[in-house]
């Protein structure tokens, strides 16, 4: 294949140096944020029923202990500080990651997966994988430590794009293969599910819960199948289509701005909130700091273009 | 006829171009698909399908009173997600054990009832008396009117279970 036609088909979204440095600043800061606390793992001498991931083969257990989780908080906090500044970017990437690794397989080993760490802790993954990949594959290596090349962010940036399209086009796969392709017509039975979910929120606090819209929502729902259908096919497509946003600017800000929608439609029907998930789509996908530079520069032509 | 050969060959030829340009997202696809639920990599399973029945769980005190689950640092979901796993693990070894199916969720129950005692104060256990899980299994029948029935897996006392105080300043858990 003509490297020009790939080009053409593919381009090459080229990010300015403070387009991401402001990612990295709003996804250290949502790293920091949701780290998981140590209340939500294991308790310390309690047994992990069902060891997860890396814990299969290495025993993670040393870090429930109050003092190992006190370390790896600060490991999180100078890595996160490091990361902003994108020195060094290989190797903060990858205590992040470390950090990420360890609290979340703990916290998925007592038998139940949680998915809300899964995405921030891959996009972690790629970004340390791509940041060794520019070290080895440039000549002067020492600059990429010593200084915070926007080739390199702009790399792992296109990096970090590709493994979240990735993640949600999966995730859509994976309803039509489970559903045998019948994912959509099955959705009428969604009001079960909103049941038990209505229930378990009760449970969990046991103070009643005001389930907003979603429960006239569901009340429709409960009387016309149809309705299910249409309220949640557009979910199953956005995500299908989440390749999409590879294809340009233009399409990144679409789809990022179609993730954040289809997330707010799921909450407000099925009170199920991923509001990390539409951080991320907000600082990586929409993009608002590109698009608002963009417009000045349309409205005062005399200034320079950023690339791509 | 050969257009439309040449029109297919040309397609294809454009796919692989694309999946070639994003090796990232492919690897994405055919890891979580070949690694699934392993932490970080996950081909997403919940919600990939829906049925018209479902099940939660929920904790209650000696009385058969409802517990608040955030008490213990967990969720409903979570716990509902940790019993099924115990209970499937308990399924699994069942032929070498000739278990009733009762008897594997009151295992399976058990196990989970232990792991949230530990985390239950001196103070709130003599209260509570005692720890049951209830199940509750929810139907949706031809109207779509969903009905729930209920039954307690198990009950449990606190003797010989240690406490383990959650780490100082933490709060319940309310939402994952």
């Amino acid at each position: 294949m003509n490297s020009r036609i790939l080009n053409d088909i593919v381009p090459r979204i080229g990010f300015a140096w403070w387009e991401t440095a402001i990612m990295r600043t709003g996804f250290a800061l949502l790293l920091l944020f949701r780290f998981p606390p140590l209340a939500s793992l294991p308790a310390p001498g309690a047994e992990l029923r069902f060891p997860n991931g890396l814990a299969i083969w290495l025993d993670l257990s040393w870090a429930l202990s109050p003092v190992a989780y006190s370390i790896i908080t600060i490991l999180l906090y100078a890595a996160a500080a490091l990361y902003i500044t994108g020195f060094a970017f290989p190797l903060s990437a990858t205590v992040l990651f470390l950090c990420y690794l360890v609290t979340g397989t703990l916290q998925n080993s007592l038998g139940s997966i949680s998915h809300y760490y899964q995405v921030m802790t891959l996009m972690l993954l790629g970004q340390s994988l791509a940041g060794w990949l520019y070290v080895a594959s440039t000549r002067e290596r020492s600059e990429s430590w010593a200084r915070s090349p926007a080739s390199l962010h702009s790399f792992t940036t296109r990096v970090t794009l590709q493994i979240l399209a990735g993640n949600y086009v999966l995730c859509a796969l994976t309803k039509i293969v489970a559903s045998n392709g019948a994912w959509i017509w099955n959705s009428q039975y969604m009001p079960v599910q909103y049941a038990k979910i209505q229930a378990q929120r009760y449970y969990t606090t046991l103070e009643p819960t005001d389930m907003g819209l979603g429960a006239a929502l569901n009340e429709l729902c409960l009387q016309y199948p149809w309705l299910c259908m249409l309220v949640y096919a557009p979910g199953l497509i956005v995500e299908l289509l989440t390749f999409l946003m590879l294809l340009g600017r233009v399409w990144l800000l679409v789809v990022g701005v179609a993730v954040i929608a289809m997330h707010l439609l799921v909450d407000l029907t099925m009170n199920l909130g991923f509001p990390q998930h539409q951080w991320i789509f907000f600082l990586y996908a929409v993009n608002l700091p590109y698009w608002t530079v963009e417009g000045i520069r349309h409205w005062q032509p005399g200034l320079r273009r950023s690339p791509a | 006829m050969r257009m439309p050969v040449q029109l297919g060959a040309r397609l294809v030829k454009r796919g692989l171009a694309w999946l070639r340009a994003w090796p990232w997202f492919v690897g994405s696809i055919v890891l979580g698909f070949l690694i699934k639920e392993n932490f970080p990599f996950s081909h997403w399973p919940m919600y990939s399908n829906f049925a018209p029945s479902s099940a939660y769980v929920y904790v209650v005190n000696g009385e058969g009173a409802p517990l608040a689950i955030a008490t213990f640092f967990e969720t409903a979901p979570r716990l509902r997600r940790q019993f099924e796993r115990e209970w499937k693990a308990g399924l699994k070894a069942r032929d070498a054990r000739a278990q009733s199916e009762a008897d594997i969720e009151r295992e399976a129950a058990t196990h989970v009832l232990e792991r949230l005692a530990r985390r239950l104060p001196p103070d709130e256990r003599a209260a509570a008396g005692r720890l049951g899980l209830v199940r509750a299994n929810l139907k949706m029948d031809e109207t779509r009117a969903i009905s729930v029935s209920e039954r307690t897996l198990a009950m449990i006392e606190f003797d010989g279970i240690p406490f383990t105080p959650p780490p100082q300043g933490s709060v319940p858990r309310e939402r994952h």
